[in-house]
């Protein structure tokens, strides 16, 4: 798996930090109004405590703890992983180390992947965790309305070969199919659950799986909880007596919960939310501000490029020229946020810059010009973020400013959440605040880019954008199967390229993904994997809790 | 509006010797200053109240921004003169439609009595007993966050509370000698509601008025403040106290102007309402 | 009595009929679909025709009415479209949460309403009377998020009094429950305060100048006696339909607080149910807040029979 220790070295070797440094580094300083925040990194050296309950303010519901049935996202994941283990796991460095699979091999051209189940290991209610549990669950995800789409258009089948193994036959080779077993947004089939409570329908409110913690109970928008899984296959772990997730969509919300000391730990993706909950009296922190393990998540506008006027490419560019991100992150992200203006990070070896078009009012103006002499003006354009959370309307009404004053009209609208997500999967809008594309392998965003998943007109369509682009679908397909680290690294800086001449997206600025924790809570981020090396910590808001303790 | 200029008009003279107070005056005062801001927001010398990122975020008070200017440099007092815009237009428009809906109805079932007035009471008991803010809220996010959509659906939880009050009061003074006399000489039931009975209820009306303003302009600011008002970037109070209150690290007194701008518009709109009330001996009830 | 009460108990299946029809219809024709939010990123076209079926909701809407009916008369409002938890288990942690913010911020509005109405009409018009009747309108005046968010920002952040958000069931655990409770119910309560003030004052002024009250004053009876034994009991008629009403309305105006302090009640669980298009959910609150709004109402003229002969009278012979 040297593919991605060679990512990961790119991305330390470029130095992100150099480039981000000098944003972190401000942020320090305005952070730093409580000489008693402690910046740990969220790992502790000390004995760990035993007992206690750890309570974690999440930024979502999920509608499900279902691996085959329901939606993990950030807050999904984080949750699953209380419940559930994935067959793999991250490691600081990138590549993939077993964690619930003794081991996950491949044939040498990636189309049989043979996956090896750990021995002794049950599941909550008693069941054995072994090669027919692990078929059951890829049989489910295979044969889901919901999830299938991920699997379905690659695998083949899934065969038992041994007591402990199976196989997963693939229609074509799938080079990177380990990091989704890694389990993070968009591999959710790499957590195992019961085979009975598969067959038995109940997965959605009850949650059986291998994990840390056995269920506790959900009352939606209120709590999910879990009790220490005191048979748990990684003995000693883990170390706290129950977790107690609370969702607060709510930025402020939780800031105040954090400071107000209702939770113990939360995430957030918001700056001044941030910086106002980790000032809390020993409160400890861990962000994504000095570069990431993988690929980051984006903060851009997502265009609808099949719906006029967005379709016309001169009008995106206006767009994209009308942005003037310093300023915008100014004012949005207390201007701690640096810009990649790719979905790669700066100087990972993804990035390539083929003249993304930056700030420049004059040429947006003539581009609207332009257009305008051709198709009538004026142009009017929509813009949209999910409601509910104040953090979003200030964002959005910068932006607006800017589009205006490029000549264009306007219209700002406030979505609800769900009908959100819905809205852009129908393609039912113009320009949509939206954040996207953290992975631990940029395969982890085929669908999300290919033109494959481009829907019918007014149906559902998986890439978002509806962006249909060649040259991407043969860089995606390389990426996919080719086993050459160099094959696929040209592949996805040809995507870097093909995305700043199509514009689908419009990038404001790289997602800060944040973990503030009270002074309470000790060794939240640091994640042993079971071969003994270090395993990834805080990623796109998700952070390891087996090895937390609360003191 | 009509409604209740003819009621004062048609001599229902105010008992002698009363007087309104200087506290309603003040609070006159302030309503005056709101609506005249309201409506001449354009033609003061204020900043757009839109144009973000034109000014420094954040800034204190000063002769450009009296009020400083919010997080991405917009003028504070510019958004609460513009904000009151879409406060008043609900306040007014809402209770406007819940008086004249709900008011003419109620009306004729309290006069007319019979079936009709079993009829219509059920109805508007249906309606009461749905929840109505919840209501508001699903036809505002399916039927798009527009200033008509949040007049109309705030309309329709006014509505039946009107055609209570003024059914109730109506029936009163159905039963009055007045009236009896007017029926006697044969005056007709339209000159008689319009000649006799609208006018009593009017003066018992225009107190409750006032109050039901108020409380439009509390729901539209709750809705807003959660998102399901007007969309951005038309300013309005329950934005501007959201958006200051998640900013309140960074401007700690930022959420105090929207605030106070809410809390004397609605203190002045009950405060002059019971003042009416008072000086027209209407009895308290519950609206 | 009886049949006072049959009859208004009877006129609940009409009402609750026609509420759920409308919301059916309501939920049903506006724009928004569970399935697509079921289906989520994930979903293809085929997944989505699949679910639908699954869900039913590929029938005739009169159809899917009809069948939602006969669910109902069996006791079975249904299941959520989105996390499947079945609505009545719902409703039951959102009913409990709603109606203890309800009750006992009107229970405290009342306890802080009461002194101040009796203080003020026994000596009415004077400084006593001027100043509460400004301070209650002022209390009433005050938006719930401003007073809210000033409470969290003192009592939750500044001191680590209570908690700035969440909710825990009464039955799992009432001291956390209590702790939790006392930001929202102050919050909430004290809107109400003038509403109970203003209505117990002028009641109670209008009690005290009637003939029996001098006469009692006369024979040199204390104050206090006659307060509790002769002013109130007239005035406890137009307060329990008062409270009633009142608590009727604020089952769904408790949506602001249930925002602020993110408690899972009835209005909160409604938004949600709302933005995720989630129907049955929708459909089952609303009839629950109808109910309990008839029946409330129920209750009140009941209570108001029993305490004024004249409306049992009527009501017996109606």
């Amino acid at each position: 798996m040297d593919r991605r220790r060679f990512l990961a070295g790119g991305f330390r070797v470029a130095g992100a930090a150099a480039l981000v440094g000098g944003a972190a580094g401000l942020l320090d300083a305005c952070g730093s109004s409580s000489p008693a925040t402690r910046n740990t990194g969220g790992v502790a050296t000390g004995t760990p405590r035993r007992g206690g309950n750890l309570r974690i303010g999440t930024e979502a519901e999920v509608n499900g703890m279902d691996p085959a049935n329901s939606d993990f996202d950030a807050t999904g994941i984080m949750y699953a992983r209380a419940f559930y283990d994935p067959l793999l796991a991250t490691a600081a460095d990138g590549s993939s180390r077993p964690y619930l699979a003794e081991s996950v091999t491949h044939n040498p051209d990636y189309t049989v992947w043979t996956i090896v189940a750990r021995a002794g290991v049950t599941f909550h209610d008693g069941t054995d965790f072994d090669a027919n549990a692990m078929a059951a669950n890829f049989h489910a995800h295979l044969a889901s309305p919901i999830t299938g789409a991920a699997l379905d258009p690659m695998v083949d089948d899934v065969i038992v070969v041994g007591p402990q193994a199976v196989e997963i036959r693939m229609k074509s080779p799938w080079v990177p199919f380990d990091s989704y077993l890694c389990g993070w947004v968009g591999g959710q089939f790499a957590y195992m659950a019961s085979p009975k409570a598969i067959a038995g329908g109940s997965l959605g409110d009850h949650p059986v799986g291998t994990g840390p913690f056995v269920f506790g109970g959900w009352e939606p928008n209120q709590h999910m909880t879990g009790t220490r899984n005191g048979n748990y296959w990684r003995s000693g772990m883990p170390y706290v007596d129950s977790v107690t997730f609370r969702p607060m969509p709510d930025e402020q919300e939780r800031a105040n919960a954090m400071l107000a000391g209702d939770i113990d730990a939360m995430h957030t993706t918001d700056v001044s939310h941030y910086l106002e909950a980790r000032a809390g009296r020993g409160f400890s922190y861990v962000d994504n501000l000095r570069g990431e393990v993988g690929e980051p998540d984006q903060q851009f506008l997502m265009v609808n490029t099949r719906k006029a006027p967005y379709d016309d490419l001169r009008l995106r560019q206006a767009l994209a020229y009308a942005i003037d991100t310093t300023t915008y992150n100014r004012f949005a992200n207390q201007g701690v946020t640096p810009v990649d203006f790719s979905p790669f990070a700066r100087g990972t070896s993804y990035y390539s810059d083929n003249g993304y078009p930056r700030y420049d009012l004059a040429k947006a103006k003539a581009l609207v010009a332009d257009y305008v002499a051709e198709k009538g003006g004026p142009v009017t354009i929509d813009l949209g973020i999910p409601g509910g959370n104040s953090v979003n309307t200030t964002e959005m009404n910068a932006m607006a400013e800017m589009f205006r004053r490029a000549g264009f009209v306007v219209r700002e609208q406030q979505v609800l959440q769900a009908e959100y997500i819905l809205k852009a999967l129908q393609g039912d809008y113009g320009l949509f605040f939206w954040r996207q594309f953290g992975s631990t392998d940029p395969d982890q965003n085929f669908n999300w880019w290919s033109s494959t998943m481009v829907g019918p007109e007014g149906g559902i369509s998986l890439n978002l954008s509806r962006n249909a682009d060649p040259q991407i679908d043969r860089a995606l397909s390389t990426g996919r199967s080719d086993p050459d680290p160099a094959a696929r690294t040209a592949a996805y800086r040809a995507i870097s390229e093909r995305l700043d001449v199509d514009l689908p997206f419009l990038w404001n600025n790289r997602a800060l993904w944040a973990v503030v924790a009270g002074p309470n809570l000790a060794n939240y981020n640091s994640y042993r994997l079971p071969d003994g090396s270090t395993g990834l910590g805080m990623k796109v808001g998700v952070f390891p809790i087996v090895n937390a303790w609360l003191t | 509006m009509m409604l209740i200029r003819r009621g004062r008009g048609s001599g229902v003279a105010a008992p002698s010797g009363k007087k309104l107070g200087w506290s309603f005056w003040l609070c006159i005062g302030w309503l005056t200053v709101v609506i005249l801001g309201a409506i001449f927001a354009n033609l003061l010398p204020l900043p757009d109240p839109t144009a973000a990122l034109g000014a420094p975020q954040n800034l204190g008070p000063s002769i450009h921004h009296l009020l400083g200017t919010d997080k991405i440099g917009q003028d504070v007092l510019s958004q609460i003169v513009f904000g009151s815009r879409v406060s008043l237009a609900v306040g007014f428009g809402a209770t406007a439609i819940g008086l004249v809906i709900g008011g003419g109805l109620g009306l004729v079932s309290g006069f007319v009595g019979g079936w009709i007035d079993a009829f219509l009471n059920s109805v508007s008991l249906i309606f009461l007993s749905f929840p109505g803010i919840i209501l508001a809220i699903a036809l505002v996010t399916f039927a798009g966050h527009k200033l008509g959509v949040i007049v109309v659906a705030l309309g329709i939880v006014a509505t039946p509370l009107v055609f209570r009050l003024v059914r109730t009061s109506a029936q009163s003074f159905a039963q009055r000698e007045f009236v009896a006399a007017a029926r006697a000489l044969g005056a007709s039931g339209i000159r008689i509601v319009f000649r006799e009975i609208l006018p009593n209820v009017a003066t018992t009306l225009v107190a409750y008025l006032f109050m039901a303003v108020g409380i439009m302009i509390f729901v539209e600011a709750a809705l807003s403040f959660i998102g399901v008002s007007v969309p951005p970037p038309t300013p309005t109070w329950g934005v501007s106290i959201d958006q200051a209150v998640s900013d309140l690290q960074s401007n700690s007194i930022l959420w105090i102007w929207p605030s106070l701008a809410l809390f004397f518009t609605i203190l002045s709109l009950n405060v002059a309402g019971d003042a009416i009330r008072k000086f027209f001996g209407v009895k308290e009830s519950f609206l | 009595m009886k049949r006072f009460v049959l009859t208004r108990l009877a006129a609940l299946v009409p009402i609750s009929l026609i509420v759920s029809f409308f919301t059916f219809l309501l939920t049903h024709l506006l724009p928004g679909n569970p399935v697509d939010v079921i289906c989520g990123t994930g979903c293809t076209a085929a997944g989505h025709a699949q679910l639908a079926h699954q869900m039913g909701l590929d029938r005739p809407i009169l159809t899917q009415y009809w069948l939602y009916l006969d669910h109902v008369a069996h006791g079975n409002l249904g299941k959520s479209y989105l996390d499947g938890e079945t609505v009545a288990h719902a409703l039951g942690q959102q009913v409990p949460a709603t109606l203890e913010l309800v009750l006992a911020s009107q229970i405290l509005a009342v306890l802080v309403a009461l002194p101040l109405a009796i203080f003020s009409a026994l000596r009415p018009g004077a400084r006593f009377d001027r100043v509460s009747a400004q301070v209650s309108y002022g209390f009433f005046s005050l938006p719930a998020m401003v007073l809210g968010v000033f409470l969290v920002e003192v009592f939750a952040i500044k001191i680590h009094g209570f908690p700035a958000t969440g909710y825990t069931a009464l039955t799992a655990n009432p001291i956390q429950n209590l702790h939790d409770m006392v930001l929202p119910v102050i919050t909430f309560g004290v809107g109400s305060v003038a509403i109970y003030y203003r209505i117990l004052r002028s009641d109670l002024v209008a009690t005290f100048q009637e003939d029996y009250i001098t006469m009692a004053r006369a024979k040199g009876l204390p104050t206090r006696y006659i307060v509790l034994r002769h002013g109130l009991r007239p005035s406890l008629l137009n307060f329990v339909t008062l409270a009633a009403q009142s608590i009727g309305f604020q089952l769904s105006g408790a949506f602001i607080i249930e925002f602020l302090f993110q408690i899972p009640g009835l209005a909160y669980g409604m938004i949600n149910a709302i933005g995720s298009s989630d129907y049955l959910r929708v459909q089952g609150t609303v009839l629950v807040i109808t109910i309990s709004f008839v029946v409330l109402n129920l209750a009140a003229d009941v209570l108001n029979a029993f305490l004024d002969p004249r409306i049992r009278r009527q009501g017996a012979a109606a």
